[in-house]
């Protein structure tokens, strides 16, 4: 993958010398992820509590961001892309004599490549044909917090990483206005890998299932929709 | 497209602006992580009131509570409402040990403290009923304190001596002084185990069967908890009455007893009189009052020597008498006719 991507960067730098254009542009959207082992793991911690919680936010679809750079062709472009993305659940409880907070912050990091190839146009709008794959870096954080009569009892707070891998399919319809590109994107990135969440600093140590002891996998699978304003650097001549 | 220009940088015609455009939308990457304030508010019920709690433990009403030897001081409360979380016993002012438990049950071992006089103070804990977080992780609570006064009796355990009282034998035992006493329950040894020969709520007991052929009894004591504590016990030996022989000349020949000390007890004697010297076989008598102490010899000759055997029978109810075991009730005596 980083032969890929090293590749790709180099094509890209040299690629004005004989491309038709170079672009750049970013992509905002929303990723719906499923998350599906944590969301387990959630409903088990909630279990365990004593006292009445809830789980107020559980792993909602949220903004991702995707700064990207490409070769654009007539029918057909190839880039690299980062997309920062993130997420998370809380379980909550509180009244007047003390409080209880989990709360669980998922985000990833993914360096990647992608591909696009124009299938059709209609009234100046152009539909497109998308992949793209890369690294799935996840962090997550884990923080635990109660208080009882202002006096804390817990407060805890741990850290897990996960390195796995991603393909995503797509579509996307194009609206070029001047040396602009305006998109609308849509998606389903499919998780890759086995990487289990572990100790940030212990990879021994992974983040498993209460009940099966199964390790916990980030879970990005999911849908997601996006809009992406491209500017071209350097049109074809 | 007027409109976009006016809100969107983007929008601004040439390269530098577009580029500009783009990284100052990376900046705010990093700010855009997913956050959420969202907390649920749980229903509680901050105006409960305190509940009644009960106390099961009768001996517990007293101010002065009574603990004899090394046995575990039991108590058991109730409470009208909010569940019981646990009690903290404190003695002579000494760190609290605290029990936890979800019935109100309680067992404080008095094993480790020293005979006499101590303060025992109890702390009991009910949940406050508001269902709040501190409610439930035991950190909110009502509390209920109560002090005793803790008397330790380590040497209750007494042996009794014989005592008679208007011709009855009387047992006589310390007082079980907790108010939580049912009875005292006394036993007798019979053959081979002891059997219940009487149930008294004063410490005393009066055995109208017992007649001086001795004996063992046992006093335990039974509280309203369920408990039984043996109390003491008495060994009696045998106390017979004693056979003399005498003549009065011109008159004859008498044996004669004193009268038997349990005599209200006693439905009268009965003698067998046997002359040693003819082989005839024995005499036998029985005189129906225990006030008849003195029997006339007949037939015997200067010098003859005779054997009496004398019972002292009960009245009914005696139960060693009962199942026929009778060398017990009976002394005997040789004596020498001297005409």
């Amino acid at each position: 993958m980083k032969k890929v991507f090293l590749s790709l960067v180099i094509l890209i730098s040299t690629g004005s010398l004989w491309s038709q254009e170079v672009e750049t542009g970013i992509q905002y959207g929303i990723a719906f992820s499923s998350m599906e082992e944590l969301r387990v793991l959630d409903l088990q911690i909630k279990a365990t509590i004593p006292f009445s919680t809830k789980i107020v936010a559980d792993f909602p679809g949220y903004w991702y961001y995707k700064p990207m750079i490409k070769l654009a062709y007539k029918k057909f472009s190839v880039g690299i892309e980062y997309t920062f993305n993130s997420t998370g659940s809380r379980i909550s409880g509180k009244d007047y004599s003390g409080e209880y907070l989990l709360d669980m912050r998922i985000r990833r990091n993914s360096p990647g490549i992608f591909a696009e190839y124009y299938l059709h146009s209609f009234k100046n709008f152009g539909i497109w044909i998308s992949s793209s794959g890369g690294i799935l870096f996840t962090s997550l954080t884990l923080k635990q917090d109660l208080s009882v009569i202002n006096t804390s009892l817990t407060n805890n707070s741990f850290s897990f990483k996960a390195k796995n891998y991603f393909f995503q399919p797509g579509a996307k319809l194009v609206y070029p206005w001047h040396s602009f590109d305006f998109e609308f994107n849509a998606g389903y990135l499919i998780e890759l890998g086995s990487g289990a969440l572990h100790e940030e600093k212990d990879s021994r140590q992974l983040l498993v299932n209460m009940v099966s002891d199964e390790p916990i996998k980030p879970g990005w699978n999911g849908f997601i929709l996006g809009f992406t304003i491209n500017y071209t650097l350097k049109k074809s001549k | 497209m007027n409109k976009i220009k006016l809100v969107l940088p983007l929008a601004l015609p040439g390269i530098k602006t577009g580029i500009f455009s783009l990284f100052t939308a990376l900046l705010f990457l990093p700010s855009c992580e997913y956050d959420t304030d969202q907390v649920y508010n749980r229903t509680v019920d901050k105006n409960t009131t305190a509940p009644v709690i009960g106390m099961v433990e009768l001996h517990l009403e007293g101010d002065t509570v009574y603990v004899y030897g090394s046995t575990d001081f039991n108590f058991s409360f109730t409470s009208s409402d909010q569940e019981i979380i646990g009690a903290g016993f404190s003695v002579d002012g000494a760190d609290s040990l605290f029990v936890q438990s979800d019935n109100g049950q309680f067992r404080y071992r008095t094993a480790y403290l020293t005979p006499g006089q101590h303060t025992l103070k109890l702390d009991l804990y009910t949940h406050s009923g508001s269902s709040s977080i501190a409610d439930i992780l035991n950190y909110e609570s009502y509390q209920f304190s109560k002090t005793w006064v803790l008397i330790l009796v380590n040497d209750y355990y007494t042996y009794y001596e014989e005592n008679v009282s208007n011709g009855y034998l009387k047992l006589i035992f310390p007082k079980y002084r907790n108010p939580d006493l049912t009875e005292y329950v006394i036993s007798r040894f019979i053959i081979d185990s002891f059997r219940e020969v009487g149930r008294v709520t004063i410490p005393e007991f009066t055995d109208s069967t017992y007649v001086g052929e001795g004996g063992s009894y046992r006093v335990q004591v039974n509280t309203s908890s369920g408990d039984r504590i043996s109390w003491g016990e008495a060994n009696l030996n045998s106390d017979l009455p004693q056979v003399r022989y005498y003549n009065i000349p011109g008159s004859g020949n008498f044996v004669t007893w004193d009268r038997s000390k349990f005599f209200n007890a006693a439905s009268g004697y009965y003698a067998e009189i046997t002359n040693m010297n003819n082989n005839l076989g024995a005499i036998p008598t029985k005189l129906n009052s225990s006030a008849d102490t003195i029997l006339s010899l007949t037939g015997f000759q200067n010098g003859e020597v005779g054997l009496i055997k004398l019972r002292v029978v009960p009245k009914k109810g005696n139960l060693v008498y009962t199942v026929g075991y009778y060398p017990s009730f009976e002394r005997y005596q040789y004596f020498t006719v001297t005409n």
